[in-house]
């Protein structure tokens, strides 16, 4: 198969189209923006949806009702807009309908600012809209991740009757690299147990409700719903172990971010420098194994992020104050540089040079 | 004995909890005979709001999503564009339709979305005890307007009829009331 050159926003909205996404529906936002219009293109052609909404809110509550009924329906957005959208993402959780949401992150708070970030990883992986709920966070690296993890993320979703975030940064969405996609794309699985399609007169009506007037019901439900989380953290989970082996120091590092880490782990390994790197594929659920079997023969652990200090909390939680765990971030869209990670490796490996 | 009235066929076969004087129950009867003569109860999915009506899916016998606060014109949306074979209904408070709802109810007409949309306005959110809605008239006492609705500083009441009414979309837009039997029997046309 032929690669081809794309941006990662338009790579992953030709993914969701080849993945059998029927629906969109979205708002304009940068760093996003090119997605939805490149949607807004192809699916009158290619047999899909493409609605522009008045408003995020709309957006996502529109998702709920075309996943509703069974369809493989997309929102994507980009921080503030996922902000507004937590309400019904809330609701897609507590009616265990299957969708997926993309976040092309940008600098926060507020309106922050349109440049790349990893600001969202509490939001993504503790904090979207009220209640006990999980989504299942798949965090790209490259153009051709973004386009690998798509398919997945539809197939997931099905899989657990969940909600599935895609989070990609303003670096990923506008950078261009060459791209492959897969022949073989994957089927919706069969959801005709539970979806609102009508009833045709055959069989009971379906009933798609986040509510539980009796506290006793509620809480079976949500107990049920983290039965099923328990079994995606121990079967889902995935990560990218680079040069772990013999590394005495592990830095962690998700998303694009983990582009520059493994320039500069590449670096200070030509100046023989023990490092590797641990990279999370799924942000929740965090990949505590991985972890520990990555960091077997580390003395430090270091986490970089385009944040103030996000992952690093899971990062200590996995680790179990079993190895100290220290921190470096740039924030408000500015991106690290190789060299000012390797300048941190450096003093991890006995003081600044 | 002959039947001379019977529960409709679209509705389901339990006790409502709507308190006594309630028109909830008269509004379920109309929709759902009206689900009934066209025969489309197969092929129809329903969308609730949040107020007095959210259990409104235990009711009606077909398929049912229930929305959040003011949403179910942008749920509805999403179940018509994904499957447009089906019949698509809302049924909403003026609350959830008139106050929290107001851009997904103003934008799903003016895109002239094909979907139905029950209206049902008695002038006060009820579920939560009373308090002032978008319709409540000058001077009506409730909770949260205890002196009575001063335009002064609560403005006027929305009229979601004659508002719809001025865009393109909306296909229909009537207003009926469900007070006296002529009224109802004048609803059900």
């Amino acid at each position: 198969m032929e690669k081809v050159l794309m941006k990662g926003n338009e790579a992953l909205a030709e993914a969701a189209i080849r993945a059998g996404c029927k629906c969109f529906f979205g708002y304009p936002i940068t760093p996003q923006t090119e997605l939805s219009e490149y949607l807004a293109k192809q699916m009158p052609k290619r047999g899909g949806v493409f609605l522009q909404a008045e408003s995020e809110v709309a957006a996502i509550n529109m998702v709920l009702g075309g996943a509703a009924t069974g369809t493989r329906v997309m929102t994507s957005s980009s921080s503030p807009g996922i902000s507004l959208k937590s309400e019904g993402i809330s609701y897609i959780a507590g009616s265990d309908v299957p969708c997926r949401i993309v976040n092309v992150e940008r600098g926060g708070p507020g309106l922050g600012s349109i440049q790349p970030s990893q600001q969202d990883y509490w939001q993504a992986t503790k904090g979207l809209g009220h209640g006990d709920f999980r989504l299942i966070i798949l965090a790209p690296n490259s153009v051709q991740e973004v386009v690998n993890l798509t398919s997945r993320a539809f197939d997931l979703g099905e899989k657990y009757r969940m909600p599935v975030m895609l989070l990609s940064d303003g670096l990923l969405g506008q950078m261009m690299e060459p791209v492959e996609f897969p022949e073989a794309v994957s089927e919706p699985a069969d959801q005709s147990a539970w979806a609102a399609t009508g009833t045709k007169m055959a069989r009971e009506h379906h009933i798609i409700n986040s509510l539980y007037i009796e506290a006793n019901d509620l809480e079976e439900q949500v107990v049920k719903r983290y039965e099923k989380y328990a079994k995606i953290e121990e079967s889902e989970s995935d990560a990218e172990l680079y040069l772990c082996d013999d590394a005495e120091i592990v830095i962690t590092a998700f998303g694009a971010t983990s582009r520059i880490v493994k320039s500069a782990v590449n670096k200070a390994r030509a100046e023989g420098i023990k490092v590797g790197m641990f990279r999370p594929i799924t942000l929740w659920p965090f990949p505590k194994k991985q972890l520990l079997d990555a960091c077997k023969n580390a003395k430090n652990v270091l986490s970089v992020e385009m944040n103030m200090g996000q992952m690093v909390e899971d990062v200590k939680l996995a680790l179990d104050c079993k190895l100290p765990v220290s921190f470096f971030g740039r924030t408000g869209g500015i991106i690290p540089t190789p060299n000012e990670v390797l300048a941190e490796i450096k003093k991890l490996n006995g003081g600044a040079q | 004995m002959a039947v001379v009235f019977e529960r409709p066929k679209s509705l389901c076969d339990v006790r409502l909890h709507y308190c006594a004087g309630c028109t909830h129950g008269i509004i379920h009867r109309l929709v759902a005979e009206v689900i009934d003569e066209m025969g489309i109860e197969g092929t129809t999915v329903g969308v609730c709001p949040v107020g007095c009506s959210v259990f409104a899916y235990n009711y009606f016998n077909c398929d049912m999503i229930e929305a959040p606060h003011g949403r179910a014109p942008a749920v509805a949306t999403g179940v018509k564009r994904a499957r447009p074979d089906l019949n698509v209904f809302t049924y909403q408070g003026d609350g959830d339709l008139a106050a929290i709802g107001t851009a997904e109810t103003v934008h799903a007409a003016t895109r002239g979305e094909n979907i139905a949309i029950i209206f049902v306005n008695n002038g006060t959110y009820g579920m939560t005890g009373g308090q002032m809605a978008p319709t409540t008239l000058p001077g009506q006492v409730t909770t949260t307007s205890p002196y009575g609705r001063n335009p002064k500083t609560a403005g006027y009441p929305v009229h979601v009829c004659e508002m719809l009414s001025t865009l393109d979309g909306t296909a229909l837009a009537v207003r009926t009331a469900v007070d006296t039997v002529p009224h109802i029997r004048e609803q059900r046309r």
